[in-house]
């Protein structure tokens, strides 16, 4: 059985044309799909900066609350220090590992390979500026003068 | 009235046409095609939701931190008063007098409520769904915290260095989000409202710091 147009001649589309109208909308829905994967990885980062401003500020908070021991801001312990921050009386050493850990499993949870420094520019005395700095990996960041390819950074700088 | 023939339907004409193999291919791969684009439209839809309640999510976040540290940024006299695990009382600058102020959470109204010594609270912060306070103490006098309590009163044997402020902060989403969220968010089923955590720390100031 044919189901035909009357008077218009007998033709129908060449394998080419078949093939380039299946080409042309792969490409299509492709494009399409990789815009929306781009934007969900501009979204992902865009929570992730989030996250690490809010590290960030929570770090220096602690930086000021322990001006002799913040080195130990960065190091990880044992889960119970948290204890240390549910009213327990903790030295300042346990005080600030306690914070450690409790970024350790909260916040830098949330950033793939994320590593947290804090360091002074010269010595670490009044008047020097200490630099808190957080990096993670991330596709999307080209490599700068301070941060590597593919990997996000976001410091603060104080004067102590 | 005339019509013409060579417009009608006809199976009997000697006529190229697309065949019932040909029209059923094509249809599959019709199909197929815009199954396609209906995924790639409702994944778009999706994540344009999931984008735009980020976004209000990290500005009520930032919005609720800010509104709070300013308030709290002209403490006067004794600074705070005392404090428990969901309200706080502090001195605060009004009208050159240093005036208590309380702070506490409005649960039926999902709100942070202030009020003015001798005064009535009145809603200070909307959307907040649970209110947590740690108080950074200092016991000993050496200017460091050495305890995080969720009860603070003032006293000579303890200085009060950081409040810790976590908050429960309601979004209004879209119900389509319900069901597939995203790590982390919590949907509240009874109000149809995205949870998100929120914490900042208010450093107090005083000599030490």
């Amino acid at each position: 059985m044919r189901i035909g147009f009357g008077a218009r001649p007998a033709q129908a589309f060449a394998l080419l044309e078949v093939l380039l109208a299946l080409g042309l909308s792969s490409v299509m829905l492709l494009v399409l799909y990789s815009a929306q994967r781009h934007s969900q990885a501009v979204l992902v980062y865009s929570q992730q900066r989030h996250h690490a401003n809010q590290l960030l500020s929570q770090v220096a908070s602690q930086v000021w609350a322990y001006p002799q021991h913040y080195q130990l801001l960065t190091s990880e312990l044992n889960a119970s220090d948290a204890r240390c921050l549910a009213g327990h009386h903790c030295a300042p050493t346990a005080m600030t590992q306690a914070w450690a850990t409790y970024w350790h499993g909260h916040l830098l949870q949330q950033l793939p390979q994320a590593t947290l420094t804090v360091a002074c520019a010269d010595t670490c005395s009044a008047g020097q500026r200490l630099t808190i700095k957080l990096q993670w990996q991330q596709t999307l960041v080209s490599a700068t003068t301070s941060c590597p390819l593919e990997m996000a950074c976001v410091s603060l700088h104080l004067t102590l | 009235m005339c019509i013409a023939a060579s417009y009608t339907l006809s199976a009997h004409r000697n006529e190229a046409g697309f065949s019932l193999l040909e029209l059923v291919l094509s249809m599959g791969l019709a199909a197929l095609m815009m199954a396609a684009l209906m995924a790639s439209l409702m994944q778009f839809n999706r994540h344009k939701l999931v984008s735009q309640t980020i976004v209000n999510q990290q500005v009520q976040g930032q919005l609720a931190s800010a509104q709070v540290l300013q308030d709290w940024a002209d403490v006067c006299g004794a600074g705070v008063v005392q404090g428990s695990a969901t309200s706080i009382s502090l001195k605060r600058l009004h009208q050159a007098h240093c005036v208590t102020y309380d702070y506490g959470l409005n649960a039926p109204a999902h709100s942070l409520k202030r009020k003015r010594a001798g005064g009535r609270y009145s809603s200070f912060l909307a959307g907040v769904e649970t209110l947590e306070l740690w108080y950074g103490v200092d016991t000993n006098g050496d200017c460091g915290i050495n305890l995080w309590t969720n009860h603070y009163q003032t006293s000579l044997n303890h200085r009060l260095h950081q409040v810790w402020v976590r908050l429960t902060m309601r979004t209004e989403a879209s119900r389509q989000l319900g069901g597939n969220l995203e790590g982390g968010w919590m949907w509240h089923d009874q109000d149809s409202v995205l949870l998100n955590n929120v914490g900042f720390i208010w450093r107090v100031a005083h000599g030490c710091s």
